[in-house]
């Protein structure tokens, strides 16, 4: 136990700090949103109610999205980009593709490498992908996420102000899911190039 | 290295299971 918790140390405190945060939004969130419906003389919900709203789910998945999206293009960039100087990036001579050899894959494979990482085939290309396909796949499902519970909330306004209500589509080109979306990225893409140029020079 | 692989896994099902969740809380509710 001592030993896994000593290998593992850097995911487990990780996720004990991702756990507290998430609680504690939860229960700040589920606060706000009462307080707003006692404001407009509407009922207020539980809080296991409150975990299961659009709500706090929106408030959840638009954060992670944003995450996904960050550790997906830094992925897919640091294949070709590089910053000189920063332990963040590969070194010049190193941009670009990598070899199979590097990897370990297909005719380079060891014996204890992943069946996948053996074959040579379509599987052995998706094995050496996968880090990114996986990452891109969770960025997608969130922002998904993201966009019909915005969806929802939206429509939910509307109706409360006697307006309209908007398709799905037709709530992805307003400028409700782009702010919460954008707001999102660009402090995901500040602190990646801060990490790069930061790492160059401070220790 | 079992632990890890509970770790990876567990970093696979959670956010599937919020998405999911979500994805699913949103598109009822509406």
């Amino acid at each position: 136990m001592r030993l896994f918790l000593k290998n593992n140390s850097l995911p487990l405190v990780f996720t004990v700090l991702f756990l507290i945060s998430l609680l504690g939004q939860s229960l700040a969130g589920w606060k706000l949103h009462n307080d707003e419906q006692l404001a407009h003389d509407s009922p207020t919900v539980s809080y296991a109610r409150y975990l299961v709203s659009s709500d706090f789910g929106e408030a959840v998945v638009e954060n992670w999205q944003s995450e996904y999206l960050q550790f997906t293009c830094f992925i897919l960039a640091t294949i070709w980009l590089i910053q000189r100087g920063s332990n963040e990036s590969k070194k010049p001579e190193d941009a670009g593709l990598e070899s199979d050899a590097k990897h370990l894959i297909g005719r380079h494979a060891q014996r204890n490498s992943p069946a996948w990482a053996k074959l040579g085939d379509w599987r052995t290309t998706f094995y050496s992908n996968s880090l990114l396909i996986v990452m891109g796949l969770l960025f997608f499902g969130s922002w998904f996420a993201q966009s019909v519970t915005g969806w929802t909330k939206y429509n939910a306004e509307q109706r409360d102000h006697d307006e309209s209500t908007v398709s799905w589509a037709g709530y992805l080109v307003r400028p409700d899911f782009w702010e919460k979306t954008l707001q999102n990225w660009q402090s995901e893409f500040l602190a990646v190039a801060t990490m790069a140029i930061f790492t160059v020079y401070l220790r | 290295m079992t632990g890890t692989r509970a770790l990876f896994w567990l970093y696979v099902v959670l956010p599937v299971a919020g998405i999911v969740l979500y994805a699913v809380v949103g598109l009822a509710h509406n």
